[in-house]
């Protein structure tokens, strides 16, 4: 019965940590993917990682570039400001310049076939 | 005061958020017996995704866009589908490529981009001369433009998400070489999806290009007419 409640404990301990995740993110981790330079077209990749977060065509090369996961805006928490009384508090981020390419997690590189010609990771 | 002070808020209620005024009668029931150039232009690609997310003691908001320029050709696959939609509720329309040129399509792009200005505000429409002209001379006496800003999505743990296409309608009378109405239209909706608003990219967008085309029909059938004050029933 002991152990039975310190599971229960640990499972509700973990869940209030836990709480839900996004849903928003690219339709597969970018860190467990593997696309093949000269073989993979964009398609392949759209239907893997869902579109891109950044786009940019030059020179006859496209590039599509994909954060590791939705970038954080805003935070809403609340905390006991009296006895009986709690204050809710609200932290926003506002974007005011788009996003660029040096901060994505992962680049793909297409020729004008649509083939995938280069993969670079800016961090790295 | 306090009498007058009820009414105004009576008054405030009732009237709720303020709208466009429609056109004049006059140029109303010229429009429903004109030839129209139909135009869909949506000025960002792409899918702002919003999330909400539960984590117990707070709440996160995060944010995710999916760009898909270059992967779909959303302005002219939405415009023959919103010529199609005033067709059927009785106009006489084809859409803007069909009547222009391809050297002059750009120039109207432009034309488009220039409703809005630098600091985000609309500004009346402003027909390029060629563009005018070409118009013209295919016998188009309106042309009836849909400038879309990007579609947005909504999430909230534990909720579905929802869709909007924010849009603005505008119409332009080529003769007199003047716009004559210009009020927000709101196109959206939900879109059955599992876990994630992001199912909607899945094979070439499917899912939202099948919704895109069905917010398109209905709004053009219901809200396009009360909001020009067209008489489509006649």
């Amino acid at each position: 019965m002991a152990r039975m409640m310190l599971a229960l404990a640990f499972v509700a301990g973990t869940s209030l940590v836990t709480g839900c995740a996004s849903t928003i993110g690219n339709t597969a981790d970018i860190g467990q993917v593997t696309f093949e330079v000269g073989k993979t077209n964009k398609n392949e990749v759209a239907n893997t990682l869902g579109f891109p977060q950044n786009r940019v065509v030059q020179d006859g090369t496209e590039y599509w570039g994909y954060r590791g996961k939705p970038e954080l805006t805003g935070l809403v928490y609340a905390l006991p400001s009296g006895p009986n009384t709690v204050t809710t508090y609200q932290a926003t981020k506002i974007r005011t310049e788009p996003l660029q390419m040096d901060s994505v997690d992962v680049i793909y590189a297409f020729d004008d076939n649509g083939t995938l010609i280069g993969i670079h990771e800016p961090a790295k | 005061m306090k009498r007058f002070f009820t009414l105004f808020v009576f008054a405030a209620l009732a009237a709720g958020c303020a709208t466009a005024p429609k056109l004049s009668p006059e140029i109303a029931g010229e429009l429903s017996s004109s030839n129209v150039a139909a135009a869909f232009y949506l000025e960002g690609k792409k899918i702002n995704y919003d999330e909400m997310v539960y984590k117990v003691l707070w709440n996160e908001n995060r944010s995710q866009a999916s760009v898909f320029e270059g992967s779909w050709d959303v302005d002219s696959e939405v415009t023959a589908e919103f010529s199609d939609s005033l067709a059927s509720i009785g106009l006489a329309s084809r859409p803007i490529f069909d009547v222009l040129p391809e050297g002059l399509y750009d120039e109207f792009v432009q034309t488009v981009l220039n409703t809005r200005g630098a600091d985000g505000y609309n500004v009346p429409m402003s027909m390029d001369s060629a563009v005018r002209d070409a118009l013209l001379q295919n016998n188009i006496d309106y042309v009836i433009l849909l400038r879309a800003a990007s579609y947005q999505a909504q999430k909230v743990t534990g909720f579905a998400p929802q869709f909007t296409l924010p849009s603005l309608l505008l119409v332009y009378d080529v003769r007199r070489n003047v716009q004559q109405y210009d009020g927000v239209f709101l196109m959206g909706g939900k879109i059955a999806v599992e876990e994630s608003p992001r199912e909607v990219e899945a094979n070439g967008l499917a899912k939202l290009k099948t919704a895109t085309n069905e917010w398109i029909h209905t709004a053009t059938a219901t809200a396009l007419p009360e909001a020009l004050g067209l008489d489509v029933g006649s």
